[in-house]
Order: structure tokens, then C-alpha cells, then sequence
């Protein structure tokens, strides 16, 4: 290891997160070397520092206050949201569905009112209609003249 | 009572979903101290840090359905809150100018203070205040730092957190952590060389 590498690999050999192989690698160079050594020692130093620095516990009652406002109704009215989600959360899938029956039943020539509301018991009028399109009651006339006539 | 004092962030955070205050108020009562530092690392004042706290638990318990023990512990979702919380108090005012011209109040601390940690009882008086001297300007070093390199280190040596935890609060990488923790050092080094 050389010099250009190590002060990076201090810092991370101080906070204890430094592998196993960079390790013992630092610490021969550290050995030989009394500028890096010098800058381990400074940037331990500084870590102590650092972790005696008071940022200050908080104000004793801050955590009483914190308590209290939870407890006031508008925070309060913000209440952990429940797992309703997972409800809503299937609307857009029931609208696709929905929609993809509609779909095929067009598809099969066939339209929502006459799928939901079609009786195939029922006599169908079409049938009683020649092909020359005559309606019901050219039909119903023509039997009376045959009738007559015999 | 009894039960939050030993039950785990997870067991208070779970009972907190199911609706108990309780175990809410415990959580509040066990991390207010952490959001708060974090929030006055970022922030650099402290009633913007009290400010944060308040928001964040409020945020917290609110989207408390969102927190599951198998995405991470729950003191790296809360602190995610806490930074993204202090970044957005930090972003709308002009807090560098305030923090030069804001000074730090190094009085005493009182026995019950840090005592334990950078002050010996075995130190003289010049000693303690040389001590004191050094920590308030390395604290005003820090307060310079760019806000990603301020809140590394805050996390880094304020909470223990490790590399892999900060970068999920800061929602970056390890190898970017290592970056920003280095650069930091370096600059306050700097700074205090001047």
C-alpha cells in the first residue's frame, strides 16, 4: 500500500469497517511510515473529538411535549393509516375485467343487452319471415287467402 | 411499564401499530434524544432541532403501517424521517449565515454533564478549558461542513451507527458513506489547521 491510499483507509480503519486484507496491509505501511502514521493519529484524534462534541441532549421535557401534541386532536385526527388499501387497491383490476367482458361479448357479435337479457325459449319472429322480407302480417294474409282458397 | 422498558424497538414498534399509546410513548421517550442531535447536527439550531423532533414523531405515527422489522431496524426508519425532516428545515432558511454569526454557549456543563467522556476530573482548570476550547471549534468546523458530510459523521460518531445503517438513512451507498465520512474529516482537519 502506498501513501496515496491510506488516508482514505484510515478513516475507514478508525470507524472499524475496513476489511481483513486492507487491514494488515495498512498497518505494515503504517509501521514504515511516520507521515501516515502521523495523519492516523490525527484523524483518531479528531474522532475523539468528534464523538465528545456535545450537540446537546435535548431540552428535558421535549419528549413530554412531543406526547402532548400527539395526544391534541389535529394531531390526533391524522391517524395511522389502515390497511384499507388493499380494497381500493382492486377497483382498477374489477374495471379491467369489467371491461374485457364487454369486449368479448362484442367480439362474439353478441351486445351486453342481448348477453344479460336474451331467452332462448322464446320464439324468434325472424324465422317466420322469408327471405323476400315480408312482414308479419303480409305473412298472416296470405295464409287467410291459401285458407280461403281451398 | 414495565414492558416498554424492556421490550425491543420492533415488539414497541408492533404494539404501537396495533394501537397501543403506550408503546408509542415509548418509542418517543427512547429516541427523542437521537432525532434531536441528528436534527441539531443538520440543522445547527435548537429549536429548529426541537421542531424536527416534533414532526418527525408526528410523521412516524402516522405512517407507522409503513415500518416492517424485515426492511431494517427501527431506529434507521426513524432517523430517515429525522434527516429528511432536518433537510427540509435546513433547505428553507439561510442557515450558514446564522451559524457564523451564532455562537456556541461553552459554559459550564455541570457535574452530570460530559464529564464522564472529555473531562477528567484528574484535568487542572487550564487543561479543561483548553479541552473545551478545542471541542467548540471543532464543533464550529463541523457546522461549516456541507450537509451530507455533516450528517455522516453525526451518525457516525454521535449514534454508532455503521456504514451500512447511515447509508440507509441517507438513502446512498457504503462506498458513498466512506467518501463523505473521509471528506469531512479532512475539511474540519483543514479548517483547523487555518
Amino acid at each position: 500500500m502506498d501513501c496515496n491510499e491510506c488516508p482514505k483507509n484510515i478513516s475507514i480503519l478508525i470507524d472499524g469497517e475496513l476489511g481483513q486484507q486492507t487491514t494488515q496491509a495498512l498497518r505494515q505501511h503504517l509501521v514504515a511510515c511516520s507521515t501516515c502514521r502521523n495523519t492516523y493519529e490525527r484523524v483518531a484524534a479528531l474522532n475523539e473529538s468528534l464523538r465528545s462534541v456535545s450537540l446537546n441532549d435535548p431540552p428535558s421535557m421535549l419528549a413530554a411535549r412531543v406526547k402532548a401534541r400527539l395526544l391534541r386532536s389535529d394531531a390526533r385526527n391524522v391517524s395511522p393509516d389502515r390497511p384499507l388499501r388493499h380494497v381500493w387497491g382492486r377497483v382498477p383490476l374489477l374495471a379491467m375485467i369489467a371491461l374485457l367482458a364487454i369486449g368479448l361479448g362484442n367480439v362474439a357479435g353478441r351486445s351486453m343487452t342481448e348477453m344479460l337479457f336474451s331467452h332462448s325459449q322464446e320464439p324468434k319472429l325472424e324465422y317466420l319471415l322469408t327471405d323476400a322480407g315480408q312482414s308479419l302480417f303480409d305473412i298472416l294474409m296470405e295464409i287467410g287467402v291459401e285458407e280461403n282458397s281451398r | 411499564m414495565a414492558h416498554q422498558h424492556t421490550a425491543t424497538d420492533e415488539e414497541l414498534a408492533l404494539g404501537a401499530q396495533g394501537g397501543s399509546e403506550q408503546d408509542f410513548n415509548a418509542l418517543v421517550d427512547r429516541y427523542t434524544p437521537a432525532v434531536y442531535r441528528l436534527a441539531r447536527g443538520i440543522t445547527g439550531g435548537p429549536q429548529d432541532a426541537e421542531d424536527v423532533v416534533q414532526e418527525t414523531f408526528v410523521r412516524a405515527f402516522k405512517n407507522l403501517a409503513s415500518f416492517a422489522p424485515s426492511k431494517g431496524p427501527f431506529k434507521t426508519w426513524l432517523l430517515t424521517i429525522a434527516r429528511n425532516q432536518s433537510i427540509n428545515v435546513f433547505g428553507s432558511l439561510r442557515r450558514r449565515a446564522l451559524r457564523f454569526l451564532c455562537g456556541l454557549d461553552i459554559s459550564e456543563q455541570g457535574p452530570g454533564g460530559a464529564e464522564g467522556r472529555f473531562s477528567p476530573l484528574h484535568m487542572d482548570a487550564e487543561s479543561l478549558m483548553a479541552l473545551k476550547q478545542e471541542h467548540f471549534l471543532v464543533e464550529q468546523a463541523l457546522n461549516k461542513l456541507p450537509e451530507r458530510q455533516r450528517t455522516a459523521l453525526v451518525l457516525k460518531a454521535h449514534e454508532g451507527m455503521n456504514y451500512d445503517e447511515i447509508a440507509r438513512v441517507m438513502n446512498t451507498s457504503v462506498s458513498s458513506v466512506e467518501s463523505l465520512i473521509f471528506r469531512g474529516r479532512k475539511r474540519i482537519l483543514e479548517v483547523l489547521k487555518d
